[in-house]
């Protein structure tokens, strides 16, 4: 395994489009699949992560990158000295700079974050899009979801009798 | 090369841009969960597609207050101010309050019912009700949860009776439907929340239940249907009381339960008399006392009282707080303790408790009212000879300052070998402030760090755990300031005390 950097254990990830990345062990345990793996000791030399292309790839390892220190810091803080607030209001800063990003990506990113099984990621996209839902009317999501409905009238008579709850 | 396992192919989707629907449905069903439950079940009229996901959500919320029209906040506020004076202005506001009501739950029970009616598998873990038990909102509500634990497997269930305006002829209180349940089903809940309505009759019943909340209970409850709750529920491990009243001033608890909390209730005295797995208690409510029994396993408490009396006429005992063996008597065992006494006028003394608190290794002081000697915290230094962390967060307070406790020679030669840090929030270099921390740099022998921040928070993590946090502008320290604590420290007798100012 390469080693690097004091002795801080790198990992390799690589993408199917063929795109390799070096990243700390830490950095590549903020995803839990990943961590399953390394602890199970079946990580020795590099990762395949199929389906998620080196655009997303990149981008979730920034994510992870940025999260990873944190983490540590807030541990060591709640045990024995003062939290910062500023490192966590710096944190929610760039993460909603991060998620600046098309339609397309942030779906892309849900499913990569729900398939590497990191928290942080899969809370900070689903809240995004729930964001832009909520507060618009079925039409608006129906466009912004590009969905067709798809329903013959009685049937939708019949699904809108149903969740009669959420039109009183 | 180890590979991971391939995620399942993507469904084929026409629409290429339609890219949340082409996520996997448990994916959408997790988007959904976090919208609240109206917007999500109106999203199943989206398309075909869409109408089974919300039948599958973790948790629905039915609650009357989501429906409400909005002037029907006002007129209970305005209902509120004007009470009692102008009766005829009572009387309208009343009656537009029940009509209001009447209405909303005509809403409530129709949309209840088209969860009824139709045959659609439903698979929801959570449900919490909130209704007005006003109109004919008793028996559809009664149906929904026969139906809900029986057949949509709910085992996390709340039923809260939201109170109604005067105007009502006045109902017999709502009961749990304890006979819509089918044998068996009772066994289904886990976690069960009763607010402002009649517990079941047969509670050993629910043999599975782990968790009981009791809401709102009216001043009617006799001290028995809590004790009830206790004995009869063998498998309970939580119990929080919120905000219920008694006809009995005094609660005495015997049970299995780990967890206690008793927020905001009527009860006077509180005795833990046999708690065998007890560990984590609050106690927020203005009891005046709390007898500790056989409590061997606590470990995390919270205390907090507001004495808002003026402590000059106190009322005729036992009804003050003026002690704190009337909280921390017969040596309680817990580890992490938060206190949080607060009031206009300082109300505790600083008698010496009967028995220490040996096992006490992190206190916070929450809200200390700037007015109160912050050297009040020495009766529980002293009493706690294990103590290494005193965390102490001092809260603003116009008032001016009450003169400070006069300690007694002999309490100034004690000494706290253990304790490490002491961290204040909201310091502003008073004069008691001052003359308490000469005292902890003399007494704390082996303090290792000083944290004083002017301005910061405590941040908490539950009821019994916190974070220190400090504030998010800079302050500024003068020099002069900073001299004065330095030297403060050099006269200790560990000169080597790392000093954090913020």
């Amino acid at each position: 395994m390469a080693t690097r950097e004091a002795g801080k254990k790198m990992i390799m990830l690589k993408s199917p489009d063929g795109m390799e990345f070096e990243v700390e062990e830490a950095v590549a345990m903020e995803s839990q699949t990943i961590r399953k793996m390394i602890e199970d000791d079946c990580a020795d030399t590099a990762i395949l992560i199929p389906n998620i292309n080196s655009k997303i790839l990149s981008r979730v390892i920034e994510y992870c990158n940025k999260h990873v220190p944190t983490t540590g810091a807030t541990g060591a803080a709640a045990s024995d000295t003062v939290a910062p607030a500023a490192l966590a209001e710096d944190l929610k800063i760039w993460d909603a700079e991060f998620i600046k990003v098309n339609r397309a990506t942030r779906f892309d990113l849900i499913q990569a974050a729900s398939y590497l099984n990191i928290k942080g990621l899969l809370d900070l996209t689903s809240q995004t899009t729930i964001d832009t839902i909520s507060d618009n009317s079925l039409e608006e999501i129906r466009s912004f979801l590009s969905t067709k409905n798809d329903y013959l009238p009685e049937e939708e008579q019949t699904i809108r009798r149903e969740n009669q709850w959420a039109f009183q | 090369m180890p590979r991971l396992r391939r995620l399942r192919p993507r469904r084929v989707v026409q629409d290429q841009d339609d890219r949340l629907s082409a996520l996997p449905e448990e994916l959408i069903r997790l988007i959904l969960s976090r919208l609240d439950t109206r917007s999500a079940l109106s999203t199943a009229v989206l398309a075909r597609r869409w109408a089974r996901l919300p039948r599958d959500l973790p948790a629905y919320d039915l609650r009357v207050g989501d429906i409400l029209p909005p002037q029907y906040d006002q007129t209970v506020a305005l209902r509120r101010r004007n009470l009692p004076r102008d009766t005829a202005q009572a009387r309208v506001l009343d009656s537009l309050m029940a009509s209001c009501e009447v209405s909303t739950m005509r809403a409530f029970e129709d949309g209840i019912t088209g969860f009824l009616e139709g045959d659609a598998r439903r698979c929801v873990n959570t449900l919490r009700l909130e209704f007005f038990h006003t109109h004919d909102g008793g028996r559809i509500v009664d149906r929904l949860i026969a139906d809900a634990v029986g057949v949509w497997g709910v085992q996390d269930l709340e039923v809260v009776v939201r109170p109604a305006s005067q105007e009502h002829e006045p109902w017999p209180a709502y009961s749990f439907p304890h006979d819509r349940l089918k044998d068996g089903h009772w066994s289904r809940l886990h976690s069960l929340t009763i607010g402002n309505c009649m517990l079941p009759p047969r509670l050993h019943c629910y043999d599975t239940l782990t968790k009981l909340v009791l809401r709102d209970m009216p001043a009617s409850t006799p001290v028995g249907v809590y004790e009830r709750a206790l004995s009869e529920c063998n498998q309970l491990q939580v119990l929080h009381l919120t905000s219920c009243s008694c006809v009995e001033d005094r609660l005495v608890v015997c049970s299995q339960i780990r967890e206690l909390v008793v927020e905001a209730c009527s009860f006077m005295v509180i005795e833990l008399q046999d708690l065998p797995m007890l560990a984590h208690l609050a106690c927020r409510t203005n009891t005046v006392e709390l007898v500790f029994g056989s409590v061997p396993c606590l470990t995390h408490t919270n205390l907090t009282f507001f004495v808002e009396e003026d402590i000059l006429v106190l009322p005729p005992l036992p009804h003050h707080h003026d002690q704190l063996n009337h909280f921390l008597g017969m040596s309680p065992t817990m580890g992490n303790l938060v206190i949080r006494f607060t009031g206009p006028k300082m109300w505790i003394g600083a008698n010496k408790l009967y028995e220490p608190l040996l096992h006490l290794k992190r206190l916070l002081v929450a809200d200390l009212p700037s007015n109160w000697d912050v050297s009040w915290t020495r009766t529980l230094l002293m009493a706690a000879p294990s103590l290494e962390a005193l965390h102490i967060n001092v809260a603003h307070s116009e008032l001016p300052e009450t003169y400070g406790i006069i300690w007694s020679i002999r309490s100034q030669k004690q000494c706290h070998p253990h304790m490490k840090e002491l961290v204040m929030i909201g310091f502003t270099l008073t004069r008691l402030q001052m003359e308490f921390l000469k005292y902890i740099v003399t007494a704390c022998t082996s303090l290792q760090r000083l944290v004083l921040l002017k301005d910061g928070h405590v941040r908490y993590n539950g009821l019994w755990d916190w974070d220190m946090v400090r504030g998010l502008e800079e302050c500024n320290w003068r020099d002069h300031d900073k001299r004065r604590l330095r030297r403060l420290i050099k006269s200790g007798p560990n000169p080597l005390v790392e000093l954090i100012l913020g």
